[in-house]
């Protein structure tokens, strides 16, 4: 209990409400073709970054679907998804995958698309300017208020990277992911460019998932199972969690008939197929304690089990800048955020392939499954699936590195 | 009973307004200072929710009017503030030519040395659940901290929080965003439980007598230091981790430009092994806490803030 201070609950309320969109836009691509668009139908958000003018007609399309509701396209038409006419539409889109050249085409092509509206592009660009000044992370978000302010035409950001972070605009409602996959830490700090309180506790903040194969966009999934893997009482079970966090978050499908609300037990089942438990379960594995040697180990998947539990055991004062060589420059240390990837690769491949050593044995939890395999010498059996030592299996769970209850989990669902 | 408040709010960074509402009873004082800044805004009511949303500040001063004789609906105790601390544009009107964030670090201080009680920080039940445990991992032996918090968790405040339930008699904000400093005094300076607390910007010449002399005055001390590198960054970490305090190390928007061996290795030089380290990071805490050995990590997310919201 803390001394000197108390909960106030007034201050649960003041964070906007969140809703989500799964929204197809496959269908744009190949009306824009119909219509004599002279590009590939696109199978994907890294194409198009990679050579924006080559699809302009797609872009174009989309963008007049989803602003003006235009090309007889209900299920883009945002307004209509969304039940409301706005007074004034501010917007933010985030294309992740295109580079500044690129993105500064992209936004020449939404200015033609977009005559009611005002396109701030946010990139280092060279030729950027806002108000005649160049833009950065730390201008942006004085620079595009300016316009917001300035202005009473609706608005578009687009943005890559920048302002993904420490960027508050109050007035923007709606945030638009364009992009596939996406690292689900970045794609949180980008939606939550939403999520700035404009007044009491009214605003509502909507994010809308652009995607060409809606039924493998597993963005919102790793939000919701990692707040339901965190939320999850000790006797409560991972599909019980996940429903108690879909009832504080709005998922919808946008379709010709309007949005529909995923009901919670499809939308647990689409994600569960898309096997993002597994992925979830390896990013919040707590690996910042996890001294350098194990880490190296286990992101090579070799491992000395009595010599690294003596590390484990010692791990207090021993730190990874112990190890690593004083830089003279100022660079990320891109070899270490390789080897931490690869360590939470190898805890998902274990956790996504334990039900099989389970299944396998015929044992009910991790601990006597692994035993019978040490006491059936199946360990060669094993290394082959999963593609690292036996022992760094045991390892982890010993360790606690991965839960056991999330193998649990993992075979209520599986 | 009626009671006196002062409100203060912005438009911009460069001027802020600062006036004073007689607030009747039973009615809510941050409601009813909004309700006249709202009618001040004549016909450009539309800018409102900005200026709410900027932040609209209050303080309670009705100890301090009565203490100045000036208890009356009708008397002029925001003049009488506004005198002690400056900036006014003109003679008679109510605009500082000062951030919000400025003037609200001065109004608070004043109202403190002059024996006013500041309004009490309340948390919400998420904040309240993440402080208790950090605080009990750094009771139970832990020294380094990771906190991985989501956007609008309110992590100023939250940190305050648990420097003060720590007994931290120096903390030091450390970030390579420039603006965090001024939003972080601003934000909790006008709060009871941060009053003992004086604000000093390394960035300034004279900082170290400024931070000597709160000591000296009996007070703590928060103290902004930028990771930016330059030679004085290293004077400024060597005088900080000189004093004999017990000392708190918060390291803001660890995974941006904190997390580099640049930024990072002068700070764990520096500390001492009694030190209470709190990494805090919005996201990619693997990146945060590359460079750290961390002895207990904590996580809050957006939906888990929504699932209290519901629950609240």
């Amino acid at each position: 209990m803390l001394k000197n201070f108390e909960i106030d609950k007034n201050r649960d309320t003041l964070y906007p409400d969140l809703a989500c969109y799964q929204m197809d836009i496959a269908t744009m691509a190949s009306r824009a073709v119909e219509d004599g668009a002279d590009e590939e139908l696109l199978p994907s958000w890294s194409k198009f970054a990679t050579d924006p003018m080559k699809s302009k007609g797609f872009f174009t399309y989309m963008l007049q679907a989803l602003f003006d509701g235009k090309h007889d396209a209900l299920e883009l038409d945002v307004e209509y998804q969304v039940g409301e006419i706005a007074d004034r539409r501010v917007a933010m889109m985030f294309i992740a995958s295109a580079n500044n050249e690129n993105l500064m085409k992209t936004a020449q092509i939404a200015d033609r698309a977009l005559p009611g509206y005002t396109v701030i592009t946010l990139c280092g660009h060279k030729e950027n300017r806002i108000n005649g000044q160049r833009v950065t992370n730390r201008n942006s978000q004085q620079l595009v208020n300016e316009i917001i302010e300035e202005s009473e035409t609706n608005v578009l950001v687009l943005s890559n990277q920048m302002a993904a972070r420490s960027f508050s605009i109050p007035e923007i409602t709606e945030l638009y992911l364009a992009y596939d996959n996406g690292d689900n830490g970045a794609t949180v700090q980008k939606m939550s460019r939403t999520l700035t309180p404009s007044n009491s506790s009214s605003k509502v903040g909507r994010v809308f998932s652009l995607s060409f194969d809606p039924n493998r966009d597993d963005k919102f999934d790793s939000m919701i199972m990692e707040a339901a893997l965190k939320v999850k009482k000790e006797d409560e079970d991972i599909v019980s969690a996940m429903r108690r966090v879909l009832q504080s978050i709005d998922i919808f499908r946008s379709s010709q008939d309007g949005a529909k609300l995923f009901d919670e037990a499809e939308f647990i089942k689409q994600s569960m197929a898309r096997n993002g438990l597994s992925r979830v379960m390896g990013k919040v594995a707590d690996i910042s304690s996890i001294p350098t040697e194990v880490a190296i180990s286990l992101s090579e998947g070799t491992i000395d089990v009595a010599r690294m539990t003596k590390v484990m055991k010692s791990s207090k004062g021993k730190t990874y800048a112990e190890k690593a060589e004083r830089k003279k420059n100022n660079k990320r240390d891109l070899s270490h955020e390789k080897m931490i990837a690869r360590v939470r690769e190898m805890i998902t491949t274990i956790v996504e392939n334990m039900d099989i050593i389970i299944f396998g044995t015929g044992e009910s939890n991790v601990q006597s499954a692994l035993t019978f395999v040490e006491e059936n010498n199946l360990q060669d059996a094993v290394e082959e699936q999963f593609g690292c030592e036996f022992d760094l299996i045991r390892f982890v769970f010993d360790t606690g590195i991965i839960k056991q209850d999330w193998i649990d989990i993992r075979m209520q669902v599986a | 009973m009626n009671r006196m408040y002062c409100y203060l709010w912005s438009e911009d960074d460069a001027e802020c307004k600062f006036g004073q509402r007689w607030v009747k009873s039973g009615l809510d004082p941050q409601t009813d200072c909004e309700k006249r800044v709202r009618e001040s805004l004549g016909v450009r009511k539309d800018i409102f929710p900005d200026i709410r949303a900027r932040g609209i500040q209050v303080w309670d001063v009705t100890d301090f009017a009565k203490s100045v004789k000036m208890f009356d609906m009708k008397a002029k105790v925001d003049d009488h503030i506004r005198k002690h601390i400056g900036f006014r544009k003109g003679t008679t009107g109510e605009v500082h030519t000062i951030s919000q964030d400025s003037m609200s670090i001065r109004v608070s201080k004043f109202l403190s040395e002059n024996g006013q009680a500041l309004i009490s920080a309340g948390l919400s039940t998420d904040q309240y659940e993440q402080a208790e445990k950090v605080v009990d991992a750094y009771n139970n032996g832990s020294r380094t901290i990771l906190s991985e918090l989501c956007a609008r968790f309110g992590k100023t405040i939250w940190s305050s929080a648990v420097a003060t339930e720590t007994e931290q008699e120096l903390v030091i904000v450390a970030s390579y965003v420039k603006t965090v400093f001024a939003s972080f005094a601003s934000d909790i300076a006008r709060f009871e439980q941060f009053k003992e607390y004086v604000h000093v910007d390394t960035g300034e010449e004279d900082y170290q007598k400024k931070i000597r002399q709160a000591f000296k005055d009996g007070k703590k001390v928060f103290a902004y230091l930028s990771l930016c590198g330059g030679k004085k960054r290293q004077e400024r970490l060597d005088f900080l981790f000189s004093l004999r305090k017990r000392r708190m190390l918060i390291i803001d928007e660890a995974d941006f430009g904190a997390h580099t061996e640049n930024q990072s290795l002068p700070l764990q030089d520096a500390r001492k092994k009694s030190d209470f380290i709190l990494i805090m990071t919005g996201t990619n805490s693997d990146r945060a806490a590359s460079t750290w050995n961390v002895d207990f990590m904590t996580s809050k997310t957006y939906p888990e803030l929504l699932v209290s919201k519901k629950a609240a």
